[in-house]
């Protein structure tokens, strides 16, 4: 069962966060300011959030969320399943959608985007289909490929960064709560973390810490960097990140926008596979006749077909419905339901 | 039963294989998504914007039509490589759809340089808005404005550099470098733009005439120089046109591609005499623009001075006149410390500057002391020059004041926000050189 | 009273069949078994006036070594009296010494088995056992430089076909009594020798273990080359990479054995394959060993960046002059765009028929007779080269893209197979999805890799999952002095798994 290290386990975790510091679209609500102090507040409350998890984990090291729930009720453990299968189909309908608006934002004439996402797609059911470990290893040479295309960009760019850019506003309550429950809303870790630490070979609970602490650095770099450089274009930027690339050059490369253009792609489908994985998982333990694979098929043409319809009609934005309804999954599958259950008798083998 | 899964796994799966590769192909075949060639493309390097007397836009595009000499060297670059191709219409996206119509292929504008702005576009919001959103202009492309029009300048054949587009970039960049132009990429007019509410300054490209009878004569100051004007306005003061150099008066032009290797220019207007004099472009002076409009123009000695403020002066040759004697001494380092105080309900922001000199002569340490000193009188009487011209004339925040406020008083710069005018009345700006030996 | 049916022996049961007391018997049954093939030398012979004869295949044994240690000595023998088949049986066994490898058989099968493996063997009439003694002289291949793996600085010995001339060529490298060859036959009809070999000490037993399990599940008849061998040590999983990895090399075979490998000897074939095998090795050769490790870690990067030219070079180029012109310098681009200009056919159908002339050519350089491969490198190069670019067919950027390329590729031959299909497939996934097909296309590389592992071992350690030890073995070349003192094998690998 324990397959992966730590070091991978943080990676997956990471990348799967990163993915959304590359397409969202930050600033449309609210300053920088407001954005990192909402940033802030809401990472100190996932640190909180993922106790419950932990406690989980510690007592029930070699079985995931579904596995201890189903051994205790049955019908409440095939519930869960379902609803973490279904909560896996709605976050990657999001991420296809913002995959799907970024492509269609940056390179318009290049490829429909039901093709780009159904690529996508097909290439993550391939991943998950040969297992964790696979994906785990491709996102460790994902995770250095970021890294370093990161660090062109920012050496290309560091003669044309200038603190006079820096322009700040003092921070309002209601941008504040609104970026926390906006960040809340993009936590998935939630759903990957309690599926997924069982395989993890040790030290499983500091892996999120990590993943969080790593998360944390990487958006403050980013802003620091897209602040320092862009200035107030950052008001009107829908792709701040993407946009350092279209200013950054070197003598080889003109533009560094389509040399990033990879790294985000690889980080897509790192979490398009991990999601499509921990539902195929979950399933996998409420139904325990059906194949696994037969699973991940469903899922993945459902996730595909879910957000075929949104992308056909060019319809990129998520709605406080759907944003809301992913939050309360997020927090009922990954806080709720492990502090319910992180009481009571653990295993024989408890974790240190 | 395992045999007949496998069997129906891989009927499925060539199926899917063979639908992915025909969509793949339908697309790249037809549509919007026909996959063009590189040589299906206008490798636009230059724009260029005027606005006629209606107010319509017109549309240059410079772009690379290669001058070789066989398959093996297909580009020469001993010739001019490039031509222009010119439309008029309502609004920039569809000047810019007409001309690709003209030519039968699609504007690539992820290489194009530079957007140049003839004297006659009085309205930067229609332009702004269409960059900042259009596909694939970098960030980095320089945004400047000229005496002329648009289209004039880029319609020049140069004889150096491959393209003129690229001659025009590097005469930037080697201004920007000893401060006669500003800073003039894209990203940096819209940062200051937003920043403001509307203000920042565009460096102005001329042409340089090599009349017979005064060789490579600059034009006069940009003084006489009224931006917002077309070219019929342009027309009717004769002798403002002598000076300036106007050429074409094609506010009207329907399509036009100019071509070919040599130094002529088919376009209406009197533009052949001259095409053939010009050899090379210069910066001279800078534009501000307030409320996204075109409001006043700074000479030379002011922008160099604004780029001493700004911090932008990596090298600059200073004359000092000593006696009778005049001696140019090189301004090689630059550092910049602001502070900002209050005093009697005056925002007072103090700028000392500290400059590393070099020495084109041998002196000794008394001599170079006094050189120095009167270098520094001079860079001093430049920065003022630019303090007055733009913020007691013109009331412009392009010295970067909302940056100072910001960082260094946070409640003026709510006042600034809510009024910039009224604020930037109660700036003053003190300069003080230290020079260093 | 129990009646005895008599089986015939035929050529179908002759296997486990005893041999005869009879020598006519027996000698009628190895005719019959061997369809009285012309090869089969039968001399019969008294041996001390006892029946005898000696069997050997035609051109298998050695004529003179049989006259020399066999017939002169067997004609020497003599006893007192008449000698009676156990006194002949003794001579033979016990009180002479004709070869170095002798062998007592009971059954036809060993009798063919040992024939064709150049032995000769001496029935002895009334004796149901028979005497085989090695004396094979078959024609081999004298020890030549290898040819896939050339080097500079090491040995310039290979592998030849013989098995026991390359397991003689390890023992000489590696004089340690705990290097085990364990030998075995496989294949119903051909009874290939096929050899394991392993240092008691290094190699997990576990993994040894499991390579002969996996090579007693060949069930097929014959056994040609390594190429039939592979697919069952590999496992389930179906890879376009292989992780097993093959050399021509001794050097290089008892380097992997020290590193605790276990390698595999195939009769008939001079290569050899050690498994378990990363995918890091094949950017490894022996001369890297022999030079300063400043120099083989900079020949290490250009490797690394040889491999990345071979796989992704036409792809990239072809999707960037595609859809992503913008990356490329404006004076690259114009010449781009300019060479384009004059050219019939897009730069994507161009670069895959130029990859498809230079595998044609490749391959006709391979299978071409050393005499007329010259010509046709000259004619490839007049019509690819200077031809096709002064006619305007291709442009002159794309040929040096595909000739990089083509020059890259032969820096790593192992993965020769594999650079071509991704070849291929990066520029047909270049050419219609742009970056975006090539990004993918390298996913999907990546976790064909990332997926693979056999023998407890992932693929693609030590660069993921990382460990750092191994790592700089991958980065740089440490010196002996590093490497013997701390040294990483593949069982401390993380990921690594004991089995």
């Amino acid at each position: 069962m324990r397959k992966i290290s730590f070091g991978q386990m943080v990676v997956i975790l990471f990348l799967s966060r990163i993915f959304y510091t590359m397409t969202f679209i930050p600033f449309m609500y609210s300053d920088v300011t407001c954005q990192i102090i909402g940033f802030s507040i809401c990472t100190a409350i996932e640190c909180l959030a993922v106790i419950p998890i932990i406690v989980l984990y510690k007592k029930h090291p070699d079985k995931n969320i579904c596995q201890v729930i189903y051994e205790k009720s049955k019908l409440l453990g095939i519930l869960t399943c379902v609803v973490f299968a279904l909560a896996a189909v709605l976050v990657i309908n999001r991420l296809f959608r913002y995959f799907g608006y970024f492509v269609y934002a940056t390179f318009p004439d290049f490829l429909p985007t039901w093709l780009v996402i159904g690529a996508v797609a097909a290439v993550s059911f391939y991943a998950a289909f040969q297992g964790i470990e696979a994906i785990a290893r491709s996102a460790g040479i994902t995770f250095a490929f970021f890294v370093l295309s990161f660090i062109i960009v920012i050496l290309a760019l560091l003669g044309k960064m200038s603190f006079s850019n820096v322009i700040y506003d003092y921070p309002k309550f209601d941008d504040i709560s609104h970026e926390i429950y906006y960040e809340m809303s993009k936590f998935s870790e939630l759903l990957l973390f309690p599926i997924l630490y069982p395989y993890v070979k040790e030290k499983a609970g500091k892996s999120i810490y990590g993943a969080l602490a790593l998360k944390l650095i990487f958006v403050y770099v980013i802003t620091a960097v897209c602040v320092l450089t862009l200035g107030s274009f950052l008001n009107i930027s829908k792709f701040p990140f993407f946009d350092l690339g279209t200013y950054a050059e070197t003598f080889i490369i003109e533009r560094l926008d389509a040399f990033l253009l990879p790294a985000w792609i690889l980080v897509a489908f790192i979490k398009t596979s991990l999601l499509l994985l921990v539902g195929k998982i979950a399933l996998s333990t409420g139904f325990k006749r059906v194949k696994s694979n037969v699973f991940l098929l469903v899922l993945t043409v459902a996730a595909y077909a879910v957000s075929l319809p949104s992308v056909l009609q060019e319809k990129w934005n998520i709605g406080v419905l759907d944003k809301t309804v992913i939050t309360i999954f997020l927090i009922v599958l990954g806080v709720l339901l492990p502090l319910v259950f992180c009481f009571g008798k653990g295993d024989e083998n408890e974790a240190e | 039963m395992k045999r007949n899964r496998v069997c129906l796994k891989k009927l499925l799966i060539i199926p899917v294989c063979v639908l992915f590769i025909f969509s793949l192909s339908s697309c790249n075949a037809t549509g919007k998504y026909k996959k063009r060639d590189i040589d299906e493309k206008i490798i636009v390097h230059a724009l260029g914007i005027d606005m006629t007397k209606d107010g319509k836009f017109e549309v240059t595009l410079q772009m690379l039509v290669q001058q070789g000499t066989g398959s093996n060297t297909p580009i020469d670059p001993s010739k001019a490589n490039s031509a222009t191709v010119s439309q008029v219409a309502e609004t920039i996206p569809a000047a810019i759809e007409q001309c690709e119509t003209d030519l039968g292929k699609k504007a690539f504008l992820g290489h194009s340089e530079l957007i140049l702005l003839g004297k006659s576009v009085t309205d930067l919001n229609p332009i702004l808005d269409y960059f900042i959103n259009a596909e694939g202009i970098s960030l980095g492309t320089f945004m400047a404005y000229t005496d002329i029009t648009a289209k004039e300048i880029l319609n020049i054949k140069v004889t150096s550099g491959t393209y003129s587009a690229e001659v025009l970039k590097e005469i930037f960049e080697e201004s920007q470098k000893n401060g006669t132009s500003t800073e003039c990429e894209l990203i940096r007019h819209i940062d200051n733009i937003e920043n403001t509410n509307g203000t920042t300054v565009m460096p102005i490209i001329k042409k340089i005439k090599n009349d017979k009878k005064s060789s490579n004569e600059k034009e006069d100051s940009s003084s006489d120089i009224k931006f917002g004007e077309t070219e019929d306005d342009k027309s009717k003061n004769k002798s403002s046109n002598e000076k300036v150099g106007g050429g074409s008066s094609g506010s009207e032009s329907s399509s036009e591609t100019e071509g070919g290797s040599g130094g002529e220019e088919s376009g209406s207007g009197g533009g052949s005499s001259e095409e053939a004099e010009v050899t090379a472009f210069y910066i001279d002076g800078a534009v501000i623009v307030k409320d996204k409009k075109p409001k006043s123009v700074m000479s030379r000695d002011e922008v160099i001075g604004l780029s001493f403020l700004n911090n932008g002066v990596a090298e600059q040759t200073i004359d000092a006149k000593m006696g009778d004697t005049l001696t140019s001494v090189s301004a090689a380092s630059v550092k910049k410390q602001t502070g900002v105080s209050m005093k009697n309900d005056r925002i007072v922001i103090d700028v000392n500057l500290t400059i590393a000199y070099e020495f084109n002569k041998t002196f000794s340490y008394k001599e170079q002391k006094e050189t120095g000193q009167k270098a520094a009188e001079r860079i001093h009487s430049l920065c003022q020059e630019a303090i007055d011209k733009a913020l007691k004339e013109d009331n412009a925040d392009i010295f970067e004041i909302h940056s100072l406020l910001n960082h260094n008083d946070y409640a003026v710069y709510e006042e600034y926000k809510k009024n910039p005018e009224e604020i930037l009345k109660r700036v003053d700006i003190n300069v003080s050189i230290n020079p260093q030996i | 009273m129990e009646q005895k049916t008599v089986v015939k022996v035929n050529e179908n049961n002759y296997e486990t069949a005893l041999i005869s007391k009879n020598l006519k018997q027996a000698l009628l049954d190895l005719k019959i078994i061997s369809g009285k093939t012309m090869d089969l030398n039968i001399m019969e012979v008294e041996i001390s006036e006892h029946k005898c004869a000696v069997v050997s295949i035609e051109g298998m044994a050695s004529t003179s070594a049989m006259a020399e240690l066999i017939y002169r000595p067997l004609m020497e023998f003599r006893v007192k009296g008449y000698a009676t088949e156990d006194d002949v049986f003794k001579f033979l066994t016990k009180q002479s010494l004709l070869s170095a490898e002798r062998k007592i058989l009971t059954t036809y099968g060993e009798v063919f088995l040992t024939l064709f493996s150049g032995f000769a063997v001496v029935f002895i009439d009334g004796c149901d056992k028979c005497v085989a003694y090695g004396i094979q002289g078959f024609d081999k291949r004298s020890i030549e430089e290898p040819t896939s793996d050339g080097n500079l600085n090491g040995a310039h010995e290979g592998f030849i076909e013989t098995i026991r001339t390359n397991i003689s060529l390890i023992r000489r490298r590696l004089k340690t009594p705990k290097l085990r060859f364990d030998m075995q036959q496989i294949g119903s009809d051909s009874k290939t020798d096929v050899c394991v070999a392993y240092i008691t000490d290094k190699a997990p037993q576990g993994v040894i273990d499991k390579v002969k399990e996996n090579l007693n599940k060949i069930n097929l008849d014959t056994i040609i080359t390594t190429g039939y061998v592979e697919p069952f040590l590999q496992g389930k999983h179906k890879s376009l990479f292989s992780n097993v990895l093959s050399t021509d090399r001794p050097d290089a075979f008892c380097a992997k054995l020290n590193e605790g490998r276990v390698g595999i000897l195939v009769d008939g074939v001079p290569l050899a394959l050690i498994c378990p095998s990363l995918f890091i090795e094949n950017f490894q050769t022996i001369d890297d060993y022999v030079n300063k490790p400043f120099y083989t870690t900079y020949i290490r990067w250009i490797k690394y960046i040889a491999f990345f030219l071979a796989i992704a070079l036409p792809g990239l180029c072809v999707a960037i002059a595609t859809n992503h012109p913008e990356i490329l310098t404006h004076k690259f681009l114009m010449n781009l765009a300019a060479s384009e200009e004059v050219t019939p056919y897009s730069f994507f159908f161009e670069a895959v028929i130029i990859t498809i002339m230079y595998e044609l050519m490749r391959e006709a350089g391979i299978r071409l007779p050393k005499a007329i491969g010259g010509a046709v490198s000259i004619v490839g190069a007049l019509i690819i080269g200077d031809a096709a670019v002064s006619s305007s067919l291709v442009s002159a950027p794309l040929l040096i893209v595909i000739g990089l390329t083509a020059t890259a590729s032969f820096v790593i031959p192992n993965l020769n197979p594999q650079t071509s299909i991704f070849r291929m497939l990066f520029i047909l996934a270049g050419g219609f999805a742009g970056l975006f097909g090539v990004t993918l296309c390298f996913a999907f590389m990546l976790i064909n890799i990332s997926a693979l592992e056999n023998y407890g071992v992932p693929y693609n350690a030590p660069i993921s999952p990382f460990t750092f030890r191994a790592m700089r073995d991958v980065v740089t070349r440490p010196s002996f002095l590093k490497l013997g003192r701390s040294k990483t094998i593949v069982e401390d690998l993380n990921g690594a798994k004991k089995i």
